[in-house]
């Protein structure tokens, strides 16, 4: 299954910020989107931001991450910065569309 | 129980219509597939099938129904059903290859189906009172039958996990309101098929010919057709009641 580049870097910067593997870095954020009714190949950056800061913490605590709050403090502003710089676009979820369906447009882009 | 079946399947069509008609509103403005197919869905199933159904049989009723009426009221209703296959295929499973051979199948079958029908001659059973002989009806009914049930399927499982998301913020009210009701429509347009398909299997005549038939059907296309309206047209009250901004 095609998964967002949101979820390969958040991915990546976790294996690489802790002692987890790759297998565990991704296994970890596939288990808290799953948790969470979302997806790893339409999760956007907005939505892995609360991922991370809400969920993060208590799921690296449980796997003997130590200062597990600081990698999640840290690892939130540097996907918004890397969002940003490398346009981590997701693509259109199902959300989207029915948000679409609705008739109107979505909050963030009303006036 | 024909009043009943009236106001049901006349409120059906006059909301596919009115829902179909701003979904084609918003298309040409956005561009984008998923209102283009529920466009075609509503119109073609519950729009143009049913309008050319009706005129069918009471051309039937008359001098008999013209070939040609019946055969353009199938295709039309075989269109709109494959449009919802492709709807659940491209709106909750776009970039999944089992997604794309399902669809592929379920469209594979619907030909195969619609085929058998025309070239059976069977067609024209939908329009007069006459029995249907041998399987193809039944097959050809749950064949179209399988594109709402899939769809229904997606939308309660897209509707489970939203209603996880909404405890973190991630999802509005009214857009996991509006899977659950497209959902509710779909699966009532599902629920008809199977009992349009048990009551050919068994009687061989159309659902006129029993009053519980007729009834459960009129009852949810009448179900439908407020799901529809409510997911797609949502009036003022239904909005602020949903707590939309």
């Amino acid at each position: 299954m095609a998964v967002s580049p949101v979820f390969e870097w958040v991915s990546a910067e976790l294996e690489r910020r802790t002692p987890l593997s790759r297998l565990e870095a991704r296994g970890t954020i596939r288990l808290l989107l799953k948790q969470r009714g979302l997806e790893p190949g339409s999760v956007n950056a907005a939505q892995m931001d609360v991922v991370i800061r809400r969920l993060l913490p208590p799921a690296l605590e449980v796997r003997g991450i130590e200062d597990a709050e600081s990698v999640s403090n840290e690892l939130a502003p540097a996907l918004a910065r890397a969002a940003a710089e490398h346009r981590l676009e997701s693509a259109e979820s199902a959300y989207d569309v029915f948000e679409r369906l609705g008739g109107r447009p979505p909050p963030e882009k009303r006036k | 129980m024909k009043a009943l079946s009236i106001l049901g399947v006349g409120l059906f069509m006059l909301t596919s219509a009115a829902v179909g008609a701003r979904l084609l509103l918003l298309w040409r403005r956005t561009r984008r597939l998923p209102e283009l197919l529920l466009t075609i869905a509503l119109w073609c199933i519950s729009v143009l099938g049913f309008a050319l159904g009706v005129t069918a049989r009471l051309c039937a009723a008359g001098a008999g129904a013209p070939g040609p009426i019946v055969i353009a009221a199938l295709c039309a209703e075989y269109v709109g059903c494959g449009a919802l296959v492709v709807f659940a295929w491209r709106v909750f499973h776009p970039s999944e290859s089992w997604a794309k051979g399902l669809a592929g199948v379920l469209l594979a079958l619907m030909l195969a189906a619609l085929l058998a029908e025309i070239g059976s001659g069977q067609f024209m059973h939908y329009a007069d009172a006459g029995l249907i002989s041998g399987p193809i009806v039944p097959l050809g009914l749950a064949a179209r039958g399988l594109g709402p049930t899939w769809l229904a399927y997606e939308c309660f499982r897209y509707h489970a996990m939203l209603r996880r998301r909404l405890e973190l913020g991630l999802a509005e009210l009214s857009v996991v309101h509006r899977v659950a009701l497209w959902g509710t429509a779909t699966l009532s347009a599902s629920t008809g098929y199977a009992i349009s398909v048990v009551h050919r299997a068994v009687f061989g005549t159309g659902l006129e010919a029993h009053a519980w038939a007729l009834g459960s059907v009129s009852l949810l296309a009448f179900v439908s057709a407020i799901g529809v309206a409510l997911a797609f047209f949502p009036p003022p009250f239904y909005r602020r009641w949903v707590g939309e901004k």
